[in-house]
């Protein structure tokens, strides 16, 4: 390459200026998208613990409004959460052990801890069964854990619900306060 | 390579737009403080229904009005009205200092 005498050591100016000029702007971009993937994932948790929270609350009520008879209780050593229990009448075909149809079926939605530490609600079929159904936690998204499940009766045949969700990545909290009417049920200890 | 500095540093600043405008808006989210309104609304139809259920006098359920606060920022008022089998519940609050207000009606048999 036959350069000018004008001309020499232009490519090593340039490099000496753009070089440490590149690798900071490039340094500034990295934080820049290491700050917006952060934001993404905070936002997907927070999606996550309301949309959990608002099935959870869902769930529980769509129960309660078919439920025959509801108990109330508290879960067995776990401060101040309660476990309900719910009996729905069904038109079930199935034959239980005894060979009669079953004609009920209960619904039951309490609260548990795997370690001892992170408290999720779990949904049973009969209180004897194992925690196989948790409705909260254990989410790839957004880990949330349980701080208040709590039931009332503010009036007849009505169940009032307290729920609070936290989430392990934002440390949000949501609290929904709902009350579903029970115009069949019967039987309402709590 | 002196371009390429030059294209880079519109791209950060760009990035770092997007950014700022975003970060404002992930710090509080009205979602949420809808989906309370929406649960607070069906607390006052449950009662309703109750006190229907009941035969309890449309002018005792004027003690269900009140206000109720579920978050630890956000204050919501609620009124419930209630004209012959039509329930009616006001939700307000506000958020970034805009009043907001949903209405629900729902058929009291």
């Amino acid at each position: 390459m036959n350069l000018k005498s004008n001309q020499r050591g232009f490519v090593l100016m340039e490099f000496a200026i753009a070089l440490p000029l590149l690798i900071l702007l490039l340094y500034a971009l990295g934080s820049v998208n290491l700050k917006i993937w952060d934001i993404a994932k905070k936002q997907v948790a927070d999606y996550v613990l309301e949309t959990e929270a608002q099935e959870i609350i869902d769930r529980i009520s769509n129960d309660a409004r078919a439920a025959h008879s509801v108990e109330v209780k508290k879960a067995s050593g776990l401060g101040d959460f309660q476990t309900v229990i719910f009996v729905c009448h069904t038109n079930s075909v199935k034959k239980n052990d005894s060979g009669f149809y079953d004609t009920f079926c209960q619904r039951i939605y309490t609260v548990d801890s795997a370690e001892g530490k992170a408290f999720h609600i779990y949904f049973k079929r009969q209180m004897g069964e194992a925690h196989n159904n948790p409705l909260s936690g254990d989410n790839f998204y957004g880990d949330t854990v349980v701080r208040t499940l709590k039931f009332s009766k503010p009036a007849e045949k009505v169940l009032h619900v307290t729920l609070e969700l936290e989430s392990l990545v934002t440390g949000q909290s949501v609290k929904f306060n709902t009350a579903v009417y029970m115009p069949a049920c019967e039987e309402f200890k709590i | 390579m002196l371009l390429s500095a030059v294209f880079l540093t519109l791209i950060v600043s760009l990035a770092a737009m997007i950014l700022m405008n975003t970060q404002a808006k992930v710090q509080q989210r009205n979602s949420t403080l809808r989906l309370t309104a929406i649960n607070l609304a069906k607390e006052q139809f449950a009662l309703l229904e109750s006190h229907s259920g009941a035969s309890i006098p449309a002018e005792d359920l004027k003690s269900l009005n009140g206000g109720k606060d579920d978050s630890s920022t956000v204050t919501f008022e609620v009124h419930t009205a209630f004209n012959e089998n039509l329930a009616t519940v006001t939700v307000k609050w506000t958020f970034r200092n805009q009043p907001q207000e949903i209405i629900f009606r729902k058929i009291i048999p």
